[in-house]
């Protein structure tokens, strides 16, 4: 039989793991989670430009360059506050910001942009939202980092802040620029 | 007060019915496997929601996109896979049996073994006590 200090360090050694346990498990926000496309390739599209429809954009638009693509829609209050924050501070040298319109339409969002002022190299139209289905958009305003090779490498669900653009982004930005 | 009740009532039985003219099928089995696999995901705005009760944008889009795939003929599961590639595992209700999730299944289990073990233990010592 166990002496009675043993039976309280086991006692506290339980508790102590399923305190940890629980601890661990409550701290994550269960509603955000790691999205499965994170490391695998952005996906294939065709979709015109919300701003010019007589342009097509395919998935080339993310070769070549290092990519912050935006979802947002004209629709979603939180984006037009987060729109500000992509006003406020220009990508670093290299690196273009994409917007993805995403289940609105053109003459909407082009006036959104015209009252607000427009950041983005481009927007794409994506108005039946099948390219956010493809991305696995829940939650706009929602941003993807993608690297050159057309690979997403991180991704944002929720509005954009100066505390995770200069912890989370620019870091893992300047990793794919090359510059430390 | 009982037309109110009735009219209530009418409305609430009737829902399955609209949402059978929003996707209609000439293909009972194919209703029905639309049916299983609206209730398989979850609705990811309205997280306890599944699909086929949640009213959020995102949950008609999807249900729209299950229709399409369901009328084309494509298997469950196919269906699944091509939503879990989008939306990772959350996105079933149920969560899958695998490696990954082998921990998910079992601290439950484990949590209760434990508990049973504790209060073994206590009884025990209790009897004792009561011998001694």
């Amino acid at each position: 039989m166990m002496s009675r200090v043993q039976r309280v360090l086991l006692t506290m050694l339980t508790l102590g793991v399923f305190f940890t346990v629980l601890w661990v498990s409550l701290s994550h926000d269960p509603r955000h989670f790691e999205s499965p496309l994170i490391n695998k390739a952005a996906p294939h599209f065709k979709a015109p430009s919300a701003m010019d429809k007589s342009k097509q954009l395919t998935d080339s638009i993310w070769k070549g360059h290092v990519t912050v693509l935006n979802v947002f829609a004209s629709w979603c209050e939180t984006c037009a506050v987060e729109h500000l924050f992509w006003m406020d501070h220009p990508m670093p040298k290299g690196v273009q910001l994409v917007a993805l319109d995403y289940m609105d339409t053109p003459a909407h969002v082009q006036g959104f942009l015209k009252d607000r002022g427009n950041p983005f190299s481009d927007v794409i139209s994506d108005s039946k939202g099948t390219l956010g289905i493809d991305l696995g958009v829940y939650g706009v305003p929602e941003t993807y980092l993608i690297d050159a090779k057309g690979m997403i490498r991180f991704k944002r669900v929720g509005a954009m802040t100066m505390d995770h653009w200069k912890q989370e982004w620019l870091p893992r930005i300047n990793t794919l620029r090359g510059v430390s | 007060m009982k037309v109110l009740l009735c009219v209530f009532l009418l409305l609430g039985i009737s829902a399955p019915v609209w949402a059978a003219e929003r996707y209609p099928f000439q293909d009972q089995q194919q209703a029905v496997q639309f049916d299983e696999l609206t209730h398989r995901f979850r609705c990811m705005v309205c997280q306890n929601e599944d699909l086929a009760a949640s009213e959020a944008t995102l949950a008609t889009q999807l249900k729209d996109q299950l229709y399409g795939m369901v009328k084309a003929g494509k298997s469950s599961e196919a269906i699944q896979t091509y939503m879990v590639r989008r939306y990772g595992d959350f996105i079933m209700l149920e969560p899958p049996l695998a490696t990954r999730t082998l921990l998910l299944w079992l601290l439950p289990i484990l949590f209760l073994l434990l508990g049973f073990l504790i209060l073994w233990r206590f009884s025990k010592r209790s009897k004792e006590n009561h011998d001694a």
